[in-house]
């Protein structure tokens, strides 16, 4: 994957190529506004890593502009500002992501290539696949080789982020954020039980297990 | 800080410069003059209605002596020339036994005949009317010498001459005199009266104003225990040094929070970080990466992290500046989003879980996920403390004006005495210190409760019950639509978890 990262400050800046780099992606830097503008313009990349404050455009500025010019490649906002105004404010002016200073290497990946397969897999499937497990997205239905798996809805809406994300790690604030519509991190473990009742569902009784438990960042569906 | 500027703390001389730019004394000497223009006016009307007065009832006594006089004359005086003539035969034999003043002038201005000294004129004169002195008076041998003072009027006469006709004066020109007295020394004491009472008044408020100014000092160096006096006059200065007061109070006991928050920051934020520290220095000893060592570093960093953040949160919320994410909505959304979260949760303790709501709606105005966290971080707090096997409840009422909304729960609660203070920031009770948690929950549950205007109670039932008031939305007319809107997905979600419910038993 091409990365566009614009970031002002060079510590952050190292961290941000030399993680990515590590994760096996490719990566083009920008110091400031206007520079990042016309790398996006000039270069082709696959997603955008797009610092709030700049020095000159500030990072709103430059996704206006890169929206009006017409260039829909995601981007990814990153913020010392968390607060939902913030967020909120980044979203309406094109921004697909929010990220708040200070985040782990793990959440930017794993958010990075949530954007990136959204970007170049629209969900206009009707069924979803991995391995065995077959979701399908009208009739709201699991099965798992043969065997149909009962779901509630919320169940239903957790598994299915997960299969889209297949392959990839899905953070505990990406499943907040998605499946419950959380901007807030409610301490108790919500997350965990959940995912330790859909797991009943769909990993017990058989052999291979499909959800993974990351630890210390999240949970990957993949198979076997 | 207070070298650069003069040392107001000093007493000033009262009529230094300072004291001619204080705006008190320009108000009270601009006041003063007025007060001293209106006195004079009221003194001269009322001195010059006296005279004015006192004189017309003169000239109508010389009136009617003329008259009376004239009427003991022949009916026709002679009409052209000769009437000074006439008139002189007709004085100059009872003239020297005459009361009246009079003087005869003839038309080239010689006088014919006099009792008086015309030329001399006495000190008093008034409009048309002027006095005369006598002198040589020759009806009154006794007073001879005296002088005496008449006031006597001018009658024209038709041939050109002049009778100048009078009465004596003397006692009325006393009252008179007595009068000008009178109006020099009013004014000079009502003047002197409203100077004074002006220097009182303004220094009184220029010694207020010092003890302001000397009192700001004091507070602006860090001395926050100072305080205005109070006379107990009820008076405005006592008005302004109780607002004063009452202020001072309140920068006391926010200063007092800042002193608890910096401390509780320096335990409850240091002793994370300290750990932290800590354990990078026994990862630097360890030979071989330990990946469950990071780990553990990474989640004390979160840790310190998600304090921090809501430390900042609580902050903007307390600057008020949320309220332009306001909606109507229905306070079930809340309650219902909240049941998805936690309804399995409390199932994995053997907690029940209740949601009681049974009016039609609960139409608030707010935000909406301000309300999700803060009932979020209320059902934590509930859980971390509810004994396995227990019990937690929402309940909503709908009351005249307003919305309560309950939780309770079948925890320990919290004794009277510490109920005060568990809304302040890092406040944690003593023996809870070792459970998780950053001690904020509840301060931003009622910072939030705050922008909402909305209060919050804590009472004792088998647990902790917390109520929180807030006031019912009255342009509540599109909260039913947007609750139609949602009203599938929100019962599906009910069903789902009732029926996970009785799947865990």
């Amino acid at each position: 994957m091409n990365i566009l990262i614009v970031e002002d400050d060079p510590e952050m800046r190292d961290f941000l190529v030399q993680g990515l780099t590590q994760a096996g992606h490719k990566v083009i830097t920008a110091a400031d506004g206007a520079s990042g503008l016309d790398l996006a313009l000039r270069e082709s990349f696959d997603v955008m890593v797009l610092d709030r404050m700049l020095p000159g455009l500030n990072g709103i500025e430059v996704l206006t502009s890169l929206r009006n010019r017409n260039i829909q490649r995601p981007v990814l906002m990153l913020s010392a500002l968390g607060d939902v105004d913030h967020r909120v404010t980044g979203l309406k002016h094109g921004a697909d992501d929010y990220l708040a200073k200070p985040f782990s290497l793990v959440e930017l990946c794993a958010r990075l290539d949530a954007l990136h397969r959204r970007d170049v897999q629209p969900n206009e499937a009707t069924t979803l696949q991995v391995a065995d497990l077959k979701l399908d997205l009208l009739a709201h239905s699991a099965q798992r080789g043969e065997q149909v798996i009962e779901l509630w809805p919320l169940e239903f809406r957790l598994l299915e982020y997960l299969v889209r994300n297949a392959g990839r790690v899905v953070t505990r604030n990406m499943l907040l954020e998605n499946v419950w519509n959380l901007h807030f991190d409610p301490q108790t473990n919500v997350v965990e039980v959940h995912m330790s009742r859909l797991r009943g569902k769909i990993d017990k009784g058989f052999e291979a297990r499909l959800i993974h438990t990351v630890r210390g960042s999240g949970y990957v569906l993949r198979a076997p | 800080m207070s070298s650069g500027r003069p040392d107001r703390s000093r007493n000033t001389p009262l009529l230094s410069s300072r004291f001619w730019h204080s705006s008190t004394v320009r108000m009270t000497v601009v006041s003063w003059l007025l007060l001293w223009l209106l006195n004079t006016a009221v003194v001269l009307v009322l001195y010059n209605f006296t005279l004015n007065t006192l004189v017309k009832d003169l000239t109508g006594t010389i009136q009617q002596r003329i008259e009376k006089r004239l009427s003991t004359w022949p009916k026709q005086l002679p009409q052209h020339a000769g009437v000074t003539q006439w008139l002189y035969r007709q004085f100059a034999v009872e003239i020297a036994d005459m009361q009246d003043c009079v003087a005869l002038v003839d038309r080239e201005g010689e006088l014919q005949l006099s009792n008086i000294d015309i030329a001399k004129r006495a000190e008093f004169s008034f409009r048309d009317f002027r006095t005369a002195t006598y002198t040589g008076h020759r009806w009154r041998a006794e007073n001879e010498g005296d002088t005496v003072t008449c006031l006597v009027t001018d009658h024209p006469l038709t041939d050109g001459g002049h009778l100048f006709f009078g009465v004596p004066f003397d006692g009325y020109l006393a009252t008179i005199r007595r009068l000008n007295d009178l109006r020099f020394w009013g004014l000079l004491a009502t003047g002197t009266f409203s100077l004074l009472a002006a220097a009182f008044i303004s220094g009184r408020a220029l010694r207020g104003m010092r003890m302001l100014s000397h009192l700001c000092d004091r507070v602006a160096a860090g001395d926050l225990k100072q305080r205005m006096q109070i006379h107990g006059r009820d008076d405005d200065f006592d008005h302004v040094a109780a607002a004063i007061n009452h202020m001072l109070d309140q920068i006391e006991q926010l200063m007092e929070g800042v002193r608890e928050v910096s401390d509780a920051i320096a335990h409850d934020l240091k002793t994370p970080l300290a750990r932290l520290r800590g354990q990078l220095e026994l990862l630097l000893n360890i030979p071989e990466r330990s990946d469950e060592a990071i780990e553990s570093v990474i989640a004390e960093s979160d840790q310190v992290l998600s304090a921090f953040n809501a430390l900042l949160r609580i902050a903007q919320l307390e600057q008020g500046t949320r309220r332009q994410a306001f909606v109507h909505f229905d306070f079930r959304a809340v309650t219902d989003h909240a049941r998805d979260m936690f309804e399995i949760v409390f199932a994995e303790k053997n907690i029940q879980f209740s949601i009681r709501a049974d009016d039609d709606s609960y139409p608030v105005y707010g935000d909406r996920e301000l309300w999700l966290q803060a009932l979020s971080n209320l059902l934590d707090n509930a859980y971390k403390y509810t004994p396995e096997g227990g019990y937690i409840g929402i309940r909503l009422e709908r009351g005249e004006n307003v919305i309560v909304i309950e939780v309770r729960d079948s925890g320990p609660g919290i004794p009277i005495g510490e109920r005060k203070n568990v809304f302040k920031r890092f406040y944690r009770l003593d023996k809870h210190r070792g459970t998780k948690g950053t001690g904020l929950g509840l301060s931003l549950v009622a910072a939030v409760c705050k922008v909402h205007r909305a209060t919050i109670a804590l009472d004792h039932g088998h647990g902790l019950v917390v109520r929180i008031t807030m006031p019912l939305d009255m342009n509540a007319d599109d909260v039913n639509d947007i609750d139609a809107d949602n009203g599938t997905g929100d019962t599906g979600k009910i069903g789902y978890v009732q029926a996970a419910i009785n799947e865990v038993r």
